[in-house]
């Protein structure tokens, strides 16, 4: 193991680590990447002509449960620190396992939806955009563009926190709980939640929101 | 507080906050789906749902109830944005110009023949 893995994480006059404190400036910047993007979507939405309803192009319940895999998700990574908190390093790989295992329901359940919406010719500029195609629906075009941007983006996140989370629990297979591999699983649990928080605000705008 | 004093939150306090966001998920769900409130309702209610969630989750998940005034200060302009920048689209979405057909219709001016025709020579 080499001395980075090994030593303490520094921790300023504030009580804060340095960390930390890098985790939440780059979660700031991350609000605003999603910020423009949502707004973006607001205002396609809003100013076009048409616009499916969710129920048209999305299955609501499918995106109910998915929101559930996610929050579960979140849970067991709070789980997880709570066991690191207690020099549980079993009991913390536990809940990373399942974690990773909820983090990749959603992901199956987001690719299987993805798929749908390709048979049915719907993908920014697909033949469902276009007007005479069977699946076609006034503002078909926009409502793909937005949704595979947002969710697309949405899933690479997930996609990057579950590499980290798998960096962690090959670093916690090691057998030694540092104080190091307890604040790197508290740093990319923050990342988590957010990507976490993210989803909360896009279900409802993709699957729940109706047509004004 | 200190860097790791909020890992004494219990498990049962994460395991409330855990069914409190659950609930609101399906809550969310059957008031959109299930229920014919009106759009202004239906909005107001899924939105303020998906609100309490992510306090929630940022305020007991992500620790931000116990952490430093440092923390806070990291985070409080982008949130403050957020509604600042959703709030200035109003005024786009509600002019609608996009949806105004009658400046569709308006026909494009053409130019006459031979004028165009003396712009290609130059």
């Amino acid at each position: 193991m080499t001395d980075a893995a090994v030593q303490a994480p520094i921790v300023g006059p504030q009580g804060v680590s340095r960390g930390k404190f890098g985790m939440w400036l780059f979660l700031a910047t991350e609000i605003m990447f999603f910020t423009g993007f949502i707004g973006a979507y607001i205002v396609l939405r809003g100013g076009a002509p048409a616009w499916p309803e969710p129920q048209q192009v999305l299955d609501p319940l499918i995106g109910t449960i998915n929101t559930f895999v996610l929050l579960a998700s979140s849970v067991t990574v709070v789980l997880a620190h709570s066991a690191v908190g207690r020099g549980d390093l079993s009991g913390a790989k536990k809940h990373l396992l399942w974690t990773m295992l909820l983090g990749l329901v959603f992901l199956v359940v987001k690719w299987f939806e993805y798929q749908h919406k390709f048979h049915l010719g719907i993908w920014p500029g697909g033949p469902a955009t276009m007007p005479g195609h069977e699946n076609f629906i006034p503002g078909m075009g926009l409502f793909a563009s937005c949704y595979f941007t947002l969710t697309g983006f949405h899933a690479l996140h997930m996609v990057g926190g579950l590499v980290a989370f798998l960096a962690l629990y090959v670093w916690a297979g090691k057998g030694e709980l540092t104080p190091m591999l307890a604040h790197r699983i508290e740093m990319t649990g923050l990342y988590w939640h957010f990507v976490d928080v993210v989803w909360i605000f896009l279900f409802p705008l993709f699957y729940l929101l109706p047509n004004g | 507080m200190t860097e790791n004093e909020h890992e004494s939150v219990s498990l049962a306090t994460y395991m409330k906050v855990g069914t409190v966001l659950l609930v609101g998920t399906v809550s969310a769900y059957l008031f959109a789906e299930q229920l014919s409130l009106g759009w202004g309702a239906t909005v107001a209610l899924i939105f303020s749902i998906a609100s309490v969630k992510a306090g929630l989750v940022g305020a007991f998940f992500m620790h931000l109830k116990y952490e430093p005034k440092m923390i806070h200060a990291v985070f409080v302009l982008p949130v403050f944005l957020v509604p600042v920048v959703f709030l200035s689209l109003v005024p786009d979405v509600k002019l609608n110009a996009y949806r105004d057909d009658s400046t569709l219709a308006t026909p494009v001016p053409q130019k006459p023949a031979a004028d165009a025709d003396a712009a290609e020579d130059h």
